[in-house]
């Protein structure tokens, strides 16, 4: 295995009071060390529960039913590769990944910090548990991490509570906390989508300095086109539960191959363009998942939607239409079959 | 210049900070300093600027949601010309049909008791528009100018999705047939692919009903996309103000400089561009001496340090508060792809 985390056909459920959804379908995507993959999609797509998944920490009614998540043992360990997924939800094995080895930070960090304790001890929490280290170790250790994510004054920080500090400065800490035992793989779910445009700039630096300098993954998941263009190295569009479009960056930004793609990159409004410009708009909206519709889950949106072939049978299965660049479209299917027949 | 709509001149809001049992004014939150724009009809002015820099509060003062400190509001209809800020009780009532405000989040701001039918006829039932009968065609007529079905009138909000819930915040701001319409960040809760859609109507509306529009917003890049002018704030005062290309290609003050290139860039190639401007947005309750944004300004000097630049005009249209605005040549952004 060369990839750091591999995920192989994932199908994620959850039910609801009103019924079962399918809010992740058949997702398969790989991550190697040291590189960042950018998920991207609009909200109900499926991107966080893809990210919850790996961590194995669905909402409830939320269950892996199909699938594998395989990660790679970290160097010189002789354990073999592990699949989280097949992990038992209380064991010990678990516990050790979440934190250790994966981490996640969370878009909204007043929320998702406890009120009640300080920031020193929830960075220091982590780190007894993984580490088994002492009380004022796991304080050195968290000013020491304030440190490392640009924190002024860490020393005095480590006493202060969430609602002490501003949104920058919380979701400096949150990154502590994280990565005070240096997981091999972050997962960051919209981690600046709450924070203001400069903020915003200085946490994205921050989580690429952290990632060179700890040699660390990356899963950066956003709506945001502009975040994944300035962070990703590949890149997976996700509608409806499912990866439509896989490709390097730049790639995915020259050319856009899933009508959905383009849809979306046409529809943002670009600083430096002409003013008062109609923008494209992809039209309707997403369904909702209870009712999905039959054939590409797509098609009733596609202005390139073919009668009688988009609309019916199974969703399209993603075809290699480039180096390294897949697609889940039934019009790149028909060029594969020719490739296959020469 | 043509007559403008709107004419804001010295407005100020200042929250005082309490203490104690008795709530003794301990200090003071200079939320808006001194803020002076104008609105054309049928303009969209564009208020840019991050949280807490006063752009919200400048909204609900011109709609006087709350009562300014100091400073004059003055709204022409018809050939009078009124001070908004000495309006009161009834006269302000009768006013505010000439003003509508979209809000951010079309979640909280549609009451789930009330029909879709109900949502759009207040305002109207509330300014006495006419008889039920006109009041339900005006309702129609709106509903289908925002592009939703008219059979959905006898919903609830509960059964639209989130672009849809703005369309009837939209309606519902443009039922009266308003000359204002003020819209806090509108499209900035909605999906990508919704916002286009929002921003289009938008757009469309102003030209077919020609109202003017405040469009209140922290994207720089959707500012762009609807408003003719922008005005860029910080710390509770407008640093600059400029017609949208000319901001954008010239940048005058250091802020908007910086906040044009702290925007990610859908542009992969222009990765390695990135300024990341230090320092976090400067507290309205305790701000430094001089210019408000000094501290984190790269190009600062000891005269900003001491002294607050006012904003003068430098050329017919723009105007910039900087001490330096002469001397430095600062970086936009232009056209690519």
């Amino acid at each position: 295995m060369d990839a750091l985390l591999e995920v192989k056909d994932l199908e994620v459920t959850i039910s609801l009071k009103e019924g079962a959804v399918r809010a992740v379908n058949g997702v398969s995507f790989r991550i190697p060390a040291n590189r960042t993959l950018g998920v991207v999609g609009e909200s109900g797509c499926g991107k966080s529960m893809t990210a919850r998944a790996l961590l194995r920490i669905l909402p409830p009614g939320g269950r892996i039913v199909g699938g594998q998540i395989r990660l790679a043992p970290r160097d010189g360990h002789s354990t073999g590769v592990v699949d989280i997924a097949a992990l038992p939800p209380r064991s010990r094995a678990l516990r050790a990944i979440r934190g250790g080895e994966i981490a996640m930070i969370f878009q909204e960090p007043m929320t998702s910090l406890s009120p009640v304790h300080s920031i020193g001890d929830q960075i220091g929490e982590g780190v007894r548990l993984h580490r088994k280290t002492s009380k004022r170790e796991a304080r050195e250790r968290a000013v020491e991490m304030l440190r490392l994510v640009g924190v002024p004054m860490p020393e005095r920080r480590v006493d202060a509570y969430p609602h002490q500090l501003s949104g920058g400065l919380r979701q400096r800490s949150m990154i502590a906390i994280a990565l005070a035992c240096r997981p091999r793989l972050l997962i960051a779910d919209e981690p600046t989508t709450a924070l203001d445009v400069t903020i915003q700039a200085q946490i994205l630096n921050l989580i690429e300095r952290l990632q060179r300098e700890m040699a660390m993954s990356v899963m950066m998941i956003t709506h945001d086109l502009g975040v994944i263009a300035e962070t990703a190295d590949e890149v997976a569009v996700m509608y409806l539960g499912r990866i439509v479009e896989y490709a390097p960056v730049r790639d995915l930004f020259d050319s856009p191959m899933h009508p959905y793609t383009q849809g979306l990159l046409a529809s943002i409004p670009r600083i430096g363009r002409p003013s008062g410009r109609t923008l494209y708009s992809i039209p309707g909206t997403v369904p909702d998942p209870y009712t999905m519709p039959p054939g590409c889950p797509f098609h009733p949106r596609c202005p390139q939607r073919i009668a009688g072939v988009c609309d019916r049978g199974e969703p399209p299965a993603p075809v290699e239409a480039g180096p390294n660049h897949q697609v889940a479209c039934r019009l790149y299917e028909s060029r594969q079959g020719e490739a296959d027949d020469a | 210049m043509p007559e403008s709509l709107l004419d804001v001149r010295g407005l100020t809001k200042h929250f005082p900070v309490t203490a104690g049992v008795f709530k003794r004014a301990v200090g003071m939150i200079k939320a808006v300093d001194g803020v002076s724009f104008s609105i054309a009809p049928g303009e969209t002015l564009g208020l840019v600027g991050e949280s807490g820099c006063g752009k919200t509060t400048i909204g609900r003062l011109v709609l006087r949601l709350i009562e300014p400190t100091a400073g004059e509001l003055r709204m022409r209809v018809g050939d009078e010309s009124i001070d908004l800020a000495r309006l009161n009780g009834a006269t302000l009532r009768k006013f505010r049909r000439h003003m509508q405000l979209v809000f951010q989040d079309p979640y909280s701001s549609l009451s789930p008791r009330m029909t879709v039918m109900d949502i759009i006829a207040e305002p109207l039932r509330a300014a006495q528009f006419g008889s039920r009968r006109e009041i339900q065609e005006r309702v129609k007529w709106v509903t289908k100018a925002v592009g939703l079905q008219v059979e959905f009138l006898g919903r609830y909000p509960h059964a639209f999705s989130g672009g849809q819930r703005q369309r009837i915040c939209i309606a519902r701001a443009l039922a009266i047939n308003p000359k204002l319409v003020i819209c806090d960040e509108p499209v900035s809760a909605l999906d990508v692919s919704v916002q286009a859609q929002i921003l289009n109507l938008l757009k469309d509306l102003q030209e077919r009903l020609g109202m003017a529009y405040l469009f209140i917003a922290h994207d720089l890049s959707v500012v762009e996309n609807i408003s003719a002018r922008v005005a860029v704030m910080y710390a509770g005062r407008i640093v600059e103000s400029a017609p949208t290309a000319e901001l954008f290609k010239t940048p005058a003050h250091p802020y908007t400089e910086a906040l044009m290139n702290a925007l990610p860039q859908p542009d992969p190639r222009l990765k390695a561009e990135r300024v990341v401007l230090p320092g976090e947005v400067a507290d309205p309750s305790c701000l430094p001496q001089g210019c408000a944004f000094h501290p984190r300004c790269c190009y600062a000097q000891d005269r900003c340090r001491a002294e607050t630049p006012i904003l003068k005009e430098t050329c017919p249209g723009r105007s910039v508060a900087c001490h330096r605005a002469e001397e430095l040549s600062l970086r936009g952004v232009s056209a690519s792809g």
